[in-house]
């Protein structure tokens, strides 16, 4: 995998930069999500602060990405708890209106404020490299946010807050009754769960050299990666990762053949409709049931 | 300055009207079933653009288009309820899967209306569009007052529906505990797909006032129903008079601000008071 940037062709890199950029997404939401039970309709609002603290940090600063990254992952962090606080002591159903709400506001106020582009966003310049350089770079950098991603998931599952996670999902009451912080917990879960959008929303600001709200905010980004997670299989640690590639490669595919955005769009929610009524647990989640088999974690 | 004022809190409080039948409709979803519809908005706007074709295509007048976009709508809320939601009531969060459910759901609509029409701007234009009443210096905008009035009569109307008649009562039953109503006899399913169908009533009323009021456009139920899901958990979820207040609320405070900045943030101030809300009173305004 990683020395693919030395025989891949740059398209291959290129796909694979948003396939990486999926599992990191969908990864990250299964943390909220998917262990604590708190259903994130807005995750793209993390990935979207990201992007624009990276590209404003880059046009006011000129700071490079290495710095920029966890710099975007902490201002999404940030926004994710200053707007988590008020939910955590109230129901899951709330947070998921509190964060789809917050995708459209700050959306809003992207495009209203002057300093933020506007409507018409920011550009950025290219690095001083050949394409096939440059996508190497991100390639790069984007696996290794994804391993970090699925690593720090993994690490979660098999810790003492990724159980107290799982209680909260299964019975909030019960959890705190046998001492569990719920809050604080949520809390946690939820700053991880935010990070790894921004930083990675950052990395895509530099490599697309171009963001403007309406793409880095998309209300529909964030139901696909609930999508992708549902499908894979939430809760589980591979789910979101076969959730996410299978989406992103099938996507890909038909991004040549659909030309309308919209038909796109009522493809997605008809099958994400399908997918809520008839395999809400996923693939994984499917084949854990049906092979009782430790490998499907 | 006082007529500003005044004149201010008159538009907050026509618009909160035309809000608070969504709203109503909104939370009256979730006090009986738990459900959250989140296609509210996409109903609306649905029902907007049948008026707009009515009144293009044929030249009926908007007004006595309202029946006709109130029929459809209930038959539509009638139909999603059974074909999709009725899979969902009996899971353990009804609540979250019926978000994310008849969120797809409006995504489906809103790209439908796309695909149809196009993402563009329309509204309707009457000969009464842009009349008004002057009033003690005080401006009535016609439509708007029209609207403000049928959607009070609407409201009164479910009132009285919800105290007197048999399946209003089956609802308040509901609401207050589901499992001792059916244990009386009440059909769970059927009154629920009825208060469904009302709510999409509801928003078709609504969605024929917002096309008279406003430009609108698919994409706007997105806007709308964050909106209207910060009025709804404003006045406390599973209350109309709570909704009814709350979007008036709303409404005022909206007009109020929109006399100093620019009116687009009116959905932050929305969305703080939601976030303020779940900090200080989850329950909402009249909520249990």
């Amino acid at each position: 995998m990683t020395t693919l940037p030395l025989w891949g062709s740059t398209f291959l890199l290129s796909l694979l930069i948003i396939v990486f950029m999926n599992v990191t997404f969908a990864e990250s939401w299964n943390i909220i999500g998917g262990f604590t039970g708190l259903i994130s309709f807005g995750h793209m609002v993390f990935f979207g602060v990201g992007a624009y603290t990276g590209a404003m940090l880059l046009r006011d600063f000129g700071l490079s990405p290495f710095i920029t990254a966890p710099i975007g992952g902490l201002v999404a962090l940030l926004l994710a708890v200053t707007t988590g606080l008020p939910c955590v002591r109230v129901s899951g159903f709330y947070f998921a209106i509190v964060t789809s709400s917050l995708n459209e506001v700050v959306r809003l106020v992207v495009t209203i404020l002057p300093w933020t582009g506007g409507a018409s966003g920011i550009v950025l310049p290219v690095l001083p490299f050949d394409p096939k350089t440059t996508t190497s770079i991100f390639y790069l950098a984007m696996l290794i946010v994804m391993i970090a991603t699925i690593f720090a998931t993994y690490k979660i599952s098999r810790s003492k807050l990724g159980v107290g996670l799982m209680a909260i999902r299964e019975d909030m009451e019960a959890a705190k009754a046998v001492g569990v912080p719920a809050s604080g917990l949520k809390l946690s879960a939820i700053a991880i769960g935010s990070f790894f959008p921004g930083v990675a929303g950052s990395l895509y600001s530099y490599y697309m050299t171009y963001i403007d709200p309406t793409t880095v905010f998309n209300l529909l980004l964030s139901f696909q990666a609930i999508m992708m997670v549902l499908l894979g299989g939430s809760g589980t640690i591979l789910g979101p990762v076969l959730g996410a590639c299978l989406f992103t490669i099938t996507s890909e595919l038909f991004r040549y053949t659909i030309i309308f955005e919209a038909l796109h769009a009522i493809i997605f929610g008809l099958l994400l409709i399908f997918i809520v009524l008839f395999i809400p647990e996923g693939i994984v989640g499917w084949c854990k049931r049906k092979f009782k088999s430790k490998i499907f974690i | 300055m006082l007529e500003l004022a005044l004149q201010s809190i008159l538009n907050g409080v026509l618009l909160g009207g035309i809000y608070a039948l969504m709203a109503v409709g909104l939370s009256l979803c979730f006090g009986v079933m738990r459900v959250a519809n989140s296609a509210q908005a996409a109903m609306a706007v649905l029902s907007a653009y049948i008026s707009y074709w009515l009144f293009v295509l044929y030249g009926l007048d908007p007004f006595f288009s309202i029946g006709i976009s109130m029929g459809i709508l209930f038959t539509l809320g009638l139909g999603i309820y059974r074909s999709l939601v009725t899979r969902i009531i009996n899971t353990p969060s009804p609540t979250l899967l019926s978000f994310l459910l008849l969120s797809a759901v409006a995504i489906v609509m809103e790209n439908s209306m796309v695909m149809a029409g196009g993402n563009i701007y329309r509204a309707i234009y009457t000969s009464y569009t842009a009349t008004s009443v002057e009033i003690a210096g005080i401006v009535f905008p016609i439509v708007r007052v029209a609207g403000f009035v049928i959607s009070m009569s609407v409201i009164l109307v479910l009132s009285l529906v919800l105290k007197f008649t048999y399946v209003g009562k089956a609802m308040r039953a509901i609401t207050q505990d589901r499992e001792a109503a059916t244990l009386m006899g009440v059909n769970a399913t059927r009154i629920g797909s009825i208060t469904f169908g009302i709510g999409a009533a509801l928003s078709g009323i609504a969605g024929v006032f917002l096309a008279l009021i406003y430009a609108f456009y698919p994409a706007v139920q997105g806007l709308w129903i964050a909106k209207l899901y910060a009025i709804v958990i404003f006045g406390g979820m599973g209350s109309v008079p709570g909704a009814m207040l709350a979007s008036m609320v709303l409404g005022m405070v909206e007009a109020v601000i929109g006399v100093y900045i620019p009116t687009m943030w009116a959905y932050v101030v929305a969305y703080i008071i939601l976030l303020l809300t779940l900090f200080i009173r989850p329950t909402g305004l009249l909520g249990k």
